[in-house]
């Protein structure tokens, strides 16, 4: 079953008097609980199609569908809940709340829904466990800033996963880490979609990066050069 | 989501210490002035206002609706001066009406008047007459006037109380003490009645409580003397149906044989050789007195204003309410005004203050307005990314505006508290040191020698109002700058 589906989307951006076509007419389904690789070139439009799936940027022409909901023509507020409820990100500069500490990075998007919020109790019981599946129990009461760039996007990808949502978006998330580092997070991205079941989405320019993957979407100046599933 | 709300708040404000420090001074130092300065002027109004109500005013002034400003100390400004100042039309009947009102202790009545006073040949000076019935002025304002020698009118008895200042300037010219018993030479100043000229005997000599530059003119004459001295008369020439008995007495009289300039003229400077006019000289030049009696018997109920006094101040406004619309039902030609219409320069003065002081407020509110709002707008845009990624991961625009509003909240109750703990601080200390006036200036806007200013509730309470209305103003914009925040700007950090 497709949890995303994208057809013949458009995007174009106006730079000064000209244009950019950052996506030219892509389709393609994504299988719920793969682990999907956008790979291609800087410039490419892997970021601006991320961004349409994540519900933070609209096509200018074709329909993106998460979860059976078509994405075009909401209110920001109804948007904003969909993007709640189905989709987790993870950013390639990690994004914390500089002023919270670890633990209430990764509370933070519970407590934004009554659906998410439970009993504080609840929620320190699952947040204790994804504190511990990314490895940062010592780190709990830490802010960002005290952390190494690794810890930061264990820090997101835990935030990502805890309002236990059916796709994860990550724009590049090893693009700021070194290569042993960027393996390592790939590497626990890949057994949280294994033991969760969670759709995760990527892009990359890495090659390395892009061999775990068992969906491939491969771009090139905004058009699919290749679209493979593999397993 | 209100704890995660504030704690963002607390811990943004305490990451950026002195940005939070400088908005936060500013928010205190405007609170105290504002707490301070309104219990200055709380104070000093209040100080005010009990003296002129309580020593002359009354709660409430009426007059004829012809008077335009109804100034007890400054006659010539209750209207035209070329006009004579308006009676109370009907004043029995609606003295009577206003008596009724529960809501009412007491009503004086009052003639008002400028003379110049002459003391024989020795000394000049010049004075504002209230002319008063002595026993219903004294019930309406007891502790008003201290009588320094001799004593206050008596009923029915001629004489003039002079004040303090007057009789002092009169001694002044004439190089020698005038007292009680002596006699004055009381000449009207107005432009229509003709001159009048009294002469009046020293009954005392009074000082006006909570003296102010013009109270300190004020001597008190009986009524009958202050009507003859206005004019105020029954009978007016254009207006009285005379029988024909009458007529034929009187021929053809006008204003102009009685007081006009020709020969034969009562104030000619002819009609005495050495230049100087007697009195006793005035039967024998007129001879047959009866036209000139005629026109001079007083109307006994002419007044020019009714003070009220009321039991309590804060029926004020609904009883000037009550007045005048009954006056308007009974078709009369009479006005309630408030007393610090009639109150002079001095209550007014204190007035305007309060209004340039709340003028001052307001400014320095707008440029706290501008400094706080301009310091969130950088904080939103230093945190465009931040807030940007905040939207993407879940948040709806109403997180957004609260944690904005929220700082503003916090650092303004904080330093708004503070601000009033200092303001009430000092207050306390110059209410317990005394603030003593050291000119008279300073006295009439006090409202007395010694000031000691109160910590007021309604200083405190507008206090608090102008910081959460300058919180509230101060956010709108940056709060409209972050809801403009895309959450696809968290994909550019
Ligand atoms: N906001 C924007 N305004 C104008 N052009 C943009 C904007 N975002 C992206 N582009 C352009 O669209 C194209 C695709 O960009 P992007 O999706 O970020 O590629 P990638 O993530 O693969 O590097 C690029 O040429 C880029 O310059
Ligand atoms: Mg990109």
């Amino acid at each position: 079953m497709a949890i995303v589906s994208v057809k013949d989307v458009h995007k174009i951006y106006p730079l000064g008097k000209t244009e950019v076509l950052a996506v030219n007419g892509v389709s393609f389904d994504i299988t719920a609980g793969d682990f999907i690789s956008i790979a291609g070139p800087s410039g490419s439009g892997k970021s601006t199609i991320l961004n349409m799936i994540g519900c933070i940027d609209t096509p200018t022409s074709g329909t993106v569908e998460i979860d059976g909901t078509l994405t075009s023509g909401m209110k920001d507020d109804d948007i904003t809940r969909l993007r709640h409820r189905v989709v987790g990100f993870i950013f390639q500069s990690f994004n914390l709340v500089p002023v919270l500490n670890v633990y209430e990075n990764i509370e933070f998007p519970m407590l934004l829904d009554k659906s998410t919020r439970g009993t504080k109790s609840e929620r320190k019981e699952w947040i204790d466990y994804l504190v511990g599946e990314v490895g940062l129990d010592k780190w709990r009461d830490h802010k960002p800033n005290e952390l190494s760039g690794g810890q930061r996007q264990r820090v997101a990808i835990a935030r990502a996963l805890v309002t236990k949502p059916q796709i994860v978006l990550a724009d590049e998330p090893t693009a700021n880490l070194d290569s042993v580092t960027g393996e390592a997070i790939i590497e626990l991205m890949k057994k949280v979609n294994q033991d969760m079941g969670t759709t995760f989405i990527f892009s990359t320019h890495d090659q390395t990066i892009v061999d775990i993957a068992d969906h491939v979407i491969r771009l090139k100046d905004g058009l699919i050069i290749k679209n493979e599933r593999i397993g | 989501m209100e704890n995660v709300l504030l704690k963002i708040a607390l811990r943004n404000l305490l990451e950026h210490k002195t940005k939070s420090l400088i908005i936060g001074m500013l928010i205190m130092i405007g609170i105290t002035i504002l707490v301070v300065g309104n219990s200055f002027i709380d104070t000093a109004a209040k100080g005010i206002e009990e003296n002129y109500i309580s020593n002359y005013t009354g709660n409430i002034i009426v007059t004829s609706s012809e008077m335009e400003v109804p100034s007890l100390t400054m006659p010539m400004m209750s209207g035209d001066l070329e006009a004579a100042t308006p009676i109370i039309p009907q004043y029995n009947e609606i003295k009577q009406y206003i008596e009724t009102l529960p809501q009412v202790r007491n009503v004086a009545e009052q003639i008002d008047g400028l003379a110049s006073i002459k003391w024989e040949e020795k000394g000049e000076g010049f004075s504002i007459l209230f002319g008063v019935e002595p026993e219903s002025y004294m019930r309406s304002f007891p502790d008003g006037i201290t009588i320094l020698e001799g004593q206050f009118l008596q009923v029915g008895e001629p004489g003039i109380i002079l004040s303090k200042e007057v009789a002092q300037s009169l001694s002044d010219s004439a190089n020698e003490e005038i007292k009680p018993g002596d006699k004055v030479l009381v000449t009207a100043m107005n432009g229509t009645s003709g001159t009048k000229i009294r002469e009046l005997t020293i009954i005392g000599i009074h000082e006006l409580k909570g003296s102010s530059p013009e109270l300190e003119m004020v001597s008190y004459v009986d009524p009958e003397n202050m009507r003859i001295l206005n004019g105020i008369t029954l009978n007016t020439i254009d207006s009285v149906d005379l029988s024909s008995d009458e007529e034929a007495l009187l021929g053809s009289v006008d204003e102009d044989d009685l007081f006009g300039s020709d020969e034969n003229s009562l104030f000619s400077e002819t009609s005495n050789n050495e230049g100087e006019f007697v009195l006793d000289d005035w039967d024998s030049i007129l001879g047959d007195t009866s036209i000139r009696d005629f026109y001079n018997v007083t109307n006994p109920d002419g007044w020019h204003f009714m003070m009220v006094r009321l039991n309590n101040i804060k029926d004020t406004d609904k009883t000037i309410a009550q007045l005048n619309n009954y006056f308007e039902e009974q078709d009369l030609e009479v006005k309630a005004w408030d007393w610090i219409d009639g109150a002079g320069m001095s209550a007014q003065l204190a007035n305007t203050m309060k209004i340039a002081f709340n003028i001052l407020i307001f400014i320095v509110a707008i440029v706290a307005v501008i400094i706080i709002m301009n310091t969130l707008v950088i904080s939103v845009t230093e945190r465009i990314g931040e807030i940007g990624t905040m939207r993407a991961i879940g948040a709806r625009k109403g997180f957004v505006r609260m944690m904005i509003t929220w700082e503003t909240i916090i650092i303004s109750v904080f330093f708004g508290l503070l601000g009033i703990a200092l303001g009430a601080i000092i207050v306390g200390i110059m209410g317990a040191i005394g603030f003593t006036a050291s000119n008279m200036f300073m006295q009439v806007l006090l409202g007395g020698t010694v000031f000691r200013p109160l910590l007021s509730l309604t200083a405190m309470g507008s206090s608090i109002l102008v910081i959460t209305l300058v919180g509230i103003i101060a956010s709108l914009y940056p709060v409209s700058v972050a809801l403009k925040i895309s959450p696809v700007t968290a994909m550019n950090e």
